[in-house]
Parts: C-alpha cells; structure tokens; sequence
C-alpha cells in the first residue's frame, strides 16, 4: 500500500469549487485531507463545500485582503495550512497578440500571478515554522509550447514555472516543497476549445490519443503534496499524454 | 559583414544609456534611422516612461512614424531592474504595487511597443523584434521574484510571437544578456556582497570566477549582438533566445 500520510493534512486550494482544482480538492478529501477552498463562485464553493465538507471560502483573487483573510480564517480552524495548491490560472479569449487589449494582460498579472505569489506569501510562514509544507502550482503546458493565440495564458505559465524554482531555493531547508504542474489537453476544457472538430484536433496531436481525466491530474497534485515526494521541489511536472515536443 | 539594413527605421526602447544605446549606436552605425525612448529627459528630445500607461496609449502609434514613415525593427529594452529594491526581497518581502509595476514596465511595455508596430511590419513583410530579457529567465533566484518571472515570460512571448507573425516575415527572438558592465550590475553584487558579509570587490571577484569567459561583457557587444538579430544576415532566425553571458547560464 502506498501511503501518502495525507490523512488529517490541512489543505487550502486557490480555485477548487470547478474543473481541475475540483478534481483536486475531490483526491485531496479522499486521502483524508481537510480541505479549504477559495473561489470567485460562491455558488459552485456552496455545492463543493457540502460535497466534500470543505471550509468554504469565497473570494476574490484580485484582492490582497480577501486572499490574506482566507489563510487567516483556515489558520484559525484549523491551526494552519499544511498544503497549498493554487489552481485558479486566468485565460482570457483567444486571439492574436496584436488584437489583445491592455486589460486582459492586466487581469493575468493581478489575478493569477500576483494572486498565487499573495497565497504562498501567506501560508509558507506556518510551513516554515512547522518544517512542513507542499506548494503546488498548476499552470498550463503553453508555459513551454507557447500558444500564440493565448499568448497571456503562456506567458503566465512560464512565469509561474520561474516563481515555483525561485521560491522553492528558499524553503527547501526548511521542509517545504514547492512545485508546478502543467497539464496539457484535459476534458476538463473540451467546452473552451469549442468541441467538435476542434477538440478531435488538439486531441490529435497527443501520443496517448485523448485528452487526459481530470481525476489523472489531481493523482499528480496529491502524490507531490505527499509525504513521498518530500525530495522533489522546484520542479515542473508536465502531464500531457506526451504532447510536449521540447526536451 | 554588411548587415543589410541600412535605410530601415529602428527604434530602440530605454535606449539613452547602456544595453540599449549600444544597441542604437550600433544600428546608427550600419546606417538604420533610429529613433530611442527612453526615461531620462536629459538625454532625450522625447523622453518616455513605460510605466506610463496614459502616456502610452498616446504612443499606440510609435513616436517617429510621422517622420520615417514605417518601422523594420524594434528593439525592446525597458529595464525597470535598475531599481535598487528589486534586488533582495526574499517571498515575504514582495511589494505588491513594486512587483506589479515591474510586470506592467517590463513585460507588458514590451507588448505595447509590439502591437504598435506590428501593422508596419506585417505591411511590407519585413520586420525584426528583439525582447531584451535577463539572467532570471533561465535562472530563477529567490531574490529577483518580480524581475525573474518577467524575464522568462519575455521568452515564451518571442517563441509564440514567432509562431503568429513568421508567415509575415516578422522575426521574434529574445536576447538575454548575462553580466554586463551596467548602472544596475552593481545593485547586484552589493546585495550579494552584503549576504556574504564581503566587501564588493570580492563579491565581483567571485562572480566573475563564475563566469567561464572569466570578465564581464560590454554593452558594446551585446548590442552588436542585438543588431546581428535585426539584421539580414539573421533572415532564418526566429523564436530562440540568444544568451550573452560568457557562458555563465546552465541551461543549454
């Protein structure tokens, strides 16, 4: 039996309440984790709290205050947060870089990146202190296969990848892992893609030959906040059936 | 080597000192019309801050259009590194507002400039962009966590910058220079030298140990590198970074 000693872990995800950090926070409370969720959707963390009895938390991600009152309110319940998984990237509407306004780069840099630097800010002091911790951020494969007609959503990727490797330098001493994932076609955005002949397409260029479950991400996510992956920090996980053609 | 690019206009962003005006003396020199942006108005007839969204916006249309008539190249070279607090906060250190700003200057200054002069060259099918990025592109460092992710995303906006615009013989590439001889080199070493608890020319000694070439670069090369990437004789290149770094880097 692989134990990932997740049991009575306290776990907080930016972004739970739909799609991947659903999933996520599903195999987290399955391992017997205790679960938080932060998210824009008051409704869907409504449904996902009574599913999973997770502590509900809504919020909005462009707010240091709502962010930091978050990680407050879990430390308050729960005594801390042993596990952090921010899984909430932001992408806005296909097009080419020149038909981009200014407001969808602005909307990238606050809401996804600046929000996931604000969560690690927030939780990696207990982690620290505790000498224990697992950071996990999800992000997507354009980080390394740029997309451009996505531009804003690749560009933050990788940048995420550079603010997982840099941070973990600093916490590695201190028992505390931090980690990217970066999952490529997933069902999960089937509907985005716009279905059809278009996600026969991009399902296409995969190796495995269809998209991935998002059940087989969350495994990913779990097993590196485990107890057995305590040797793997600064890493980026790619999870894409093998589609990446980078080495 | 003729570069081939004499009588194209350039224009060269945070070009009145160091990287960039090297860069823009170069290109001068192989007979392109320059016209630089930059912040200092001492050294400039149009001094421009990139941080200035409003100011920009004005600059949707890049300044010397009037006058040259289109651009060819475009040289983009913020570099709001030169602060000195963007050397050394550690994760719980982040000045948010200080970390956004650097996004907005660097990173997004840069798609600025780029949509403003994407109509010209995808019109004449001749266009060159070169993203000035960083060592913390390839080498995160705990210490550079607002400069470091805008460095790397600089990359994957040239690759995918050159998937969308190479059928218009538009080229895209990211030139990333390594130690250089630059006003913010020295911010560097004084946070490294203060780590350390050493003075600051044995920190440079240590890094320059680092570096296999044994010295730090000039602004003088790498914009000759930069007008390599701008000119003709670089007609097949596109989406790749050039380090200039004296071999420094570790990722290969």
């Amino acid at each position: 039996m692989f134990e990932l000693g997740l049991r009575g872990r306290r776990a907080l995800l930016n972004g739970g309440a739909h799609g991947l950090g659903l999933a996520c926070a599903r195999a987290l409370a399955a391992e017997g984790a205790r679960v938080a969720v932060f998210d824009a959707d008051a409704e869907a963390l409504r449904r996902v709290a009574a599913e999973l009895g997770a502590l509900a938390l809504p919020g909005d991600p462009a707010s240091r205050e709502q962010i930091e009152g978050a990680v407050a309110a879990v430390e308050r319940e729960w005594g801390g947060v042993d596990i952090l998984v921010n899984a909430a990237p932001v992408e806005p509407a296909p097009a080419p870089l020149h038909e981009v306004e200014d407001a969808a780069w602005e909307r990238v840099a606050r809401d996804h990146l600046l929000a996931y630097l604000r969560f690690m800010r927030a939780v990696t002091p207990g982690m620290r202190e505790r000498g224990h911790g697992r950071v996990v951020n999800l992000t997507g494969v354009a980080a390394r296969n740029p997309d451009p007609r996505r531009l804003p959503a690749s560009t933050a990727a990788i940048a995420v990848l550079n603010l997982t490797k840099a941070t973990a330098d600093e916490f590695a001493p201190h028992g505390v892992t931090i980690n990217a994932v970066s999952p490529g076609t997933f069902r999960e955005g089937a509907e985005r893609r716009g279905g059809g002949e278009a996600e026969a397409a991009s399902v296409a260029g995969v190796p495995a030959g269809r998209a991935g479950a998002p059940e087989e991400l969350a495994d990913l996510i779990v097993f590196l906040a485990s107890d057995r992956a305590a040797y793997v920090t600064g890493a980026s996980v790619t999870i894409d059936g093998g589609r990446t053609r980078g080495i | 080597m003729d570069l081939g690019i004499a009588g194209k206009v350039a224009i060269v962003s945070g070009g009145s000192r160091g990287i960039g005006y090297a860069a823009a003396e170069v290109l001068a020199e192989e007979g392109c019309h320059v016209a630089i942006c930059a912040l200092d108005p001492g050294r400039l007839a149009a001094p421009c801050d990139l941080r200035d969204q409003e100011a920009l916006a004005r600059r949707r249309e890049p300044p010397r259009v009037e006058r040259f008539g289109t651009v060819h190249i475009l040289v983009n070279n913020g570099s709001p590194t030169d602060s000195p607090s963007m050397w050394g906060p550690v994760l719980a250190e982040v000045d948010d507002e200080e970390w956004l700003e650097t996004w907005r200057a660097k990173f997004i200054g840069y798609v600025r400039f780029s949509r403003a002069v994407l109509p010209h060259m995808r019109g004449q099918r001749w266009g060159r962009i070169v993203h000035v990025s960083g060592m913390g592109g390839r080498g995160p460092n705990p210490r550079y966590l607002a400069g470091g992710p805008v460095h790397t995303a600089l990359l994957t906006l040239a690759k995918g910058m050159a998937d969308e615009y190479g059928p218009d013989n538009v080229l895209v590439t990211a030139l990333s220079p390594g130690p250089i001889e630059t006003g913010h080199h020295p911010l560097i070493l004084g946070v490294q030298a203060r780590e350390a608890g050493i003075s600051a020319e044995a920190a440079r000694e240590r890094f320059v140990a680092g570096v296999p070439l044994r010295r730090y670069g000039t602004p003088r090369e790498t914009g000759e590198a930069i007008a390599y990437l701008c000119s003709e004789r670089a007609s097949f290149v596109t989406g790749v970074e050039l380090l200039v770094d004296g071999g420094r880097s570790r990722s290969f």
